[in-house]
């Protein structure tokens, strides 16, 4: 009998090795697997059990996590509402993360790579794991007045620190207060959600930086550049027709006005651009050819998103093709050359890149690397990281520079841009007269019977900014660049200039 | 006495686990001693001393390890069991309480364990008679599909729990009787010589009574356990490989016909198969189960610092092994299987160096009984087997887990302490 019990023995000790096997399996070789599985309900927890970093500007806070009674320990919570929705994002157990949310996820779960003491020691005296705070760039008067300057008109402004690339204000209309998306209640969020995207105005559209536009009489800025780098100087005269007869295409190309521009039979470069004469520049962009156009607006950051830049962006394009991306110049034909260099056909910009080209212009041809966080605190306080990018090397001659810059002070002082200066109050017209410069731009949107879209961009010392005004605004078909976008880009430097830190 | 003094250090040793475990699981959360830690310590002391010193004079030469596993066992489970919800906490204590007074009676009453074998007709019927009330009507419960609960004025019992010792006995008892005529190879089947049909027929019957379990009762683990209990024995007494072949037959087929006539079998099945495709479903369980044990990895999140609560629906009882081997890790987890393992060898060793035929059914059906209960449970909530909900024992919440597996070990101490006089 004995001999039966042993093997009856036996055979537990084996279910028992089986055991031992099993759990190795699932404890040793699978824990990793199992830990990090999307299902598994304690990933999300965890990362809610941190206090997750604040998000500061200034004097205000952009985002913050407070403790809660439920079983997620913190809720994110966005003060400013949407005034700051484009940048934040947001923080959902639903939707996930986005914006500086996403960007800076590391730093804000207390995970970055300046962290790792820290994490140690929160973990081992049981304390709540404490996030990095980011302190942005962005300045908080600048950023309350292109949102209120902009009001209920569609579009965005974006404001940026030339020398620095630190975005002083980034503002697309209408925004979102994230707040909505991140509550605990799932039905809650969900609702939140579908009601921002069932919003005909599309508030979760990322205008600032993700919307491409037709850049319209902005563009000339590239053109020009690349134009004065090729060898044409601001004073080299072309035809001044009332419009402008293409080759291989029976339909011509109009001036704005429907009339000749200033200056009689010929025109000059720099007329052309104060005037924002198209057909003048038809001629020269069809006279530089499209691959120098398109090698020029690289070096201005086109065919990508700006360099080192901290949130998702889309690339601008000169040929902007479906999905996303940027064709082939080489496929440019003269008549579609033409319409590109005064920023129609298939010309796509974010606000984002043409804040960036003023900037370039006012920088002498150095190109900003355009950033929105400044530093990184550890719960400490202490300053872990900071952001101080420089530009880049010229991109164009010092000629071009010192032309282009000429020009661009022209268009406001003299040209399309003076509705912009005009509406400077009289104190900051006194300081930065001859500083300021700019460009207008009137955009076809390509819809028929659809008022087209109005730029606005410019520079001042310290200052530069880009304003779009999706299908004219308020003025609607009486809307142009200089008088809708213009006083919102004006408002921007006003108040950068009478902070007096230029 | 060097056998009781080595017993009083171990159960030293298993109260300053069980307190620390106790304590652990209000230091997660704050940093004082809880108001109520001394008096669960005075209590597990009294009680723990208490009965050492009842096997002290009732059972002075029985094997020194298995009262203090037993207490190590369900102070950790209390400890666990508390944490995943307070409320619970309260009841188990009294529930390992009243488990204790049920040792020192079953120690005081069972002085001669070869008594039992005089009774064995009766104790069928008794554990039978428990096996299957549940069916009755008014006092049998369903809960959670299973209809293996009965309700006794405010007490919810599983009748089950006891019915598995009562077997136990009963088997061993006509066993020991029978075994020369089972044993006896009368027939030739091929190569084989097998014993006559007819005595088979025990066999059939317990496969009826089992499968009558888990089709009426939907009690997959309490089935499987009485069935393998019944073959085990059979072997372990005529040492005929014919029977385990012809029970492990039945249980295959068994397992078919169940697997096509009945949902809850299926759906066990599947998730074992594949729980990741019905994470929502049948597989949920199973799933969070793996989550928890991932989690843990090598040294476990800690105890109270991990959420085996998001298993949900039986953490307590038929997963508080995950929850362990969440929050103590495979070394706890191993931990744990380990003081199983030693309980099992201990028991065999007792089967083993009886002379008496009962002695040795008996402890080996014990033991069995111990061993294969873990091994279903915890092979089943870590996807070693389909899970079968079972109780670990002495872990696990319920009062009729605990109640009958105090009785059990009051047993093996009985059987080892007269093995040992007569030696």
């Amino acid at each position: 009998m004995n001999k039966a019990v042993r093997r009856v023995a036996f055979i537990l000790a084996l279910a028992f090795a089986a055991l031992v096997a099993q759990l190795s399996w699932v404890q040793v070789f699978s824990a990793s697997k199992l830990a990090e599985n999307p299902a598994n309900r304690r990933l999300l927890i965890k990362e809610y059990s941190i206090a997750r970093g604040s998000i500061v500007a200034g004097d205000l806070v952009i985002a913050e996590s407070r403790k809660t009674n439920d079983n997620l320990k913190y809720q994110r919570f966005y003060p400013q509402k949407a005034l700051f929705g484009e940048i934040s994002g947001y923080y959902s157990i639903l939707f996930g993360r986005y914006g500086l949310e996403q960007s800076y996820n590391d730093y804000l779960v207390g995970a970055g790579p300046q962290d790792r003491f820290s994490a140690i020691v929160d973990d081992l005296l049981g304390r709540d794991r404490r996030g990095d705070s980011l302190i942005l760039t962005i300045d908080p008067a600048l950023q309350k007045i292109a949102k209120q300057k902009l009001g209920n008109q569609r579009g965005a402004a974006v404001a940026i620190d030339p020398e620095t690339g630190e975005i002083l204000a980034m503002y697309a209309s209408p925004s979102y207060d994230p707040s909505a998306l991140t509550s605990h209640n799932l039905s809650t969020v969900r609702k939140a959600w579908d009601k921002l995207n069932a919003d005909p105005l599309h508030p979760l559209l990322s205008r600032a930086t993700q919307q491409r536009y037709p850049p319209g009489s902005t563009f000339k800025i590239v053109v020009a550049a690349a134009a004065l780098q090729d060898g044409i100087k601001p004073t080299d005269r072309f035809s001044n027709p009332r419009a402008l007869k293409l080759p291989l295409t029976n339909k011509p190309l109009p001036n704005f006005t429907g009339h000749a521009c200033a200056g009689g039979s010929t025109i000059s470069m720099a007329i052309g651009l104060r005037e924002s004469c198209n057909t003048t520049f038809a001629q020269i962009g069809m006279k530089v050819g499209a691959e120098k156009l398109n090698a020029m607006a690289q070096k201005f950051g086109f065919g990508g998103p700006p360099d080192g830049f901290d949130l998702p962006a889309s690339p601008s394009c000169l040929v902007a093709v479906p999905g996303g991306e940027c064709g082939d110049p080489r496929g440019l034909d003269a008549p579609q050359t033409a319409f590109s260099s005064i920023g129609q056909f298939n010309v796509r910009v974010t606000p984002l890149q043409m804040a960036v080209v003023a900037a370039t212009v006012a920088n002498m041809g150095r190109v900003p690397r355009p950033h929105t966080v400044r530093e990184i605190r550890d719960p400490s306080a202490k300053v872990i990281k900071r952001f101080d990018d420089q530009p880049s090397d010229p991109i164009y001659s010092d000629y071009a520079a010192t032309q282009l810059h000429k020009m661009m002070i022209d268009v406001v002082s003299n040209g399309t841009g003076r509705p912009a200066f005009a509406a400077l109050s009289s104190d900051v017209q006194r300081k930065i007269r001859g500083e300021m410069g700019g460009k207008t731009g009137t955009a076809q949107t390509g819809v028929e019977g659809q008022p087209p879209h109005v730029w606005f961009i410019a520079f001042a010392p310290g200052i530069a900014v880009a304003v779009v005004v999706e299908n004219g605004g308020v003025l609607a078909d009486l809307a142009t660049g200089g008088k809708v976008a213009g006083p919102i880009a004006a408002a921007l430097i006003q108040a950068k200039v009478r902070e007096g830190k230029s | 006495m060097i056998r009781r003094n080595a017993e009083l250090g171990l159960i030293i040793l298993a109260l300053i686990l069980a307190f620390g475990a106790y304590l652990l699981v209000d230091f997660a959360h704050s940093k004082t001693i809880p108001a109520g830690f001394f008096s669960y310590a005075l209590a597990a002391t009294a009680l723990s001393l208490g009965t050492h010193l009842v096997v002290r004079r009732l059972a002075p030469n029985a094997d020194p390890l298995f009262l203090p596993i037993g207490l190590l066992l369900s102070g950790l489970g209390y400890a666990m069991v508390r944490r995943l919800n307070p409320a619970l906490g309260g009841p188990q204590l009294s529930w390992i309480l009243l488990g204790a007074v049920a040792f020192v009676l079953t120690l005081a009453l069972l002085r001669d364990a070869r008594r039992v074998e005089s009774f064995r007709y009766s104790l069928m019927l008794l554990g039978l008679a428990l096996l299957l009330v549940p069916l009755a009507p008014h006092i049998g419960r369903t809960v959670s599909g299973a209809r293996l609960w009965i309700r006794v004025g405010p007490l919810n019992f599983q009748p089950a729990e006891l019915a598995k010792i009562f077997l136990a006995a009963f088997l061993a008892g006509y066993l020991a009787s029978k075994r020369e005529v089972l044993t006896a190879a009368t027939m030739k089947l091929g190569p084989w010589k097998i014993p006559a049909p007819r005595h088979f027929g025990p066999l059939i019957l317990a496969w009826g009574i089992s499968l009558a379990v888990m089709v009426f009762e939907r009690d997959l683990g309490s089935s499987m356990l009485f069935f393998a209990l019944f073959v085990v024995m059979l072997y372990a007494a005529t040492a005929r490989a014919s029977y385990v072949v012809t029970g492990v037959g039945l249980f295959a087929g068994g397992t078919v016909l169940a697997y096509h006539a009945f949902a809850h079998v299926q759906g066990r099945i599947q998730a074992w198969i594949d729980p990741w495709s019905r994470i929502h479903t049948s597989g949920f369980q199973i799933a969070q189960s793996l989550f928890a044990l991932g989690t843990g990895g090598i040294a476990g999140e800690g105890l109270a610092r991990g959420r085996p609560d998001l298993i949900q629906r039986g953490v307590e009882t038929d997963f508080i092994f995950s929850a362990f081997g969440e929050e103590l890790g495979m070394i706890g987890a191993l931990a744990l299987l380990l003081l199983f393992a030693v309980l099992v060898a201990r028991g065999f060793h007792i089967a083993l160096r009886a002379r008496d035929p009962f002695v040795t059914l008996f402890a080996t059906g014990l033991t069995f009984i111990v061993g294969f209960q873990t091994f279903l449970i915890v092979g089943g909530v870590t996807r070693l087997i389909p899970l079968t909900g079972i109780t670990l024992p002495f872990v696990s919440y319920g009062g009729s887990s605990i109640l009958a597996n105090f009785v059990l070990i009051a047993i093996l101490i009985r059987l080892s302490d007269s093995e040992a006089r007569t030696a």
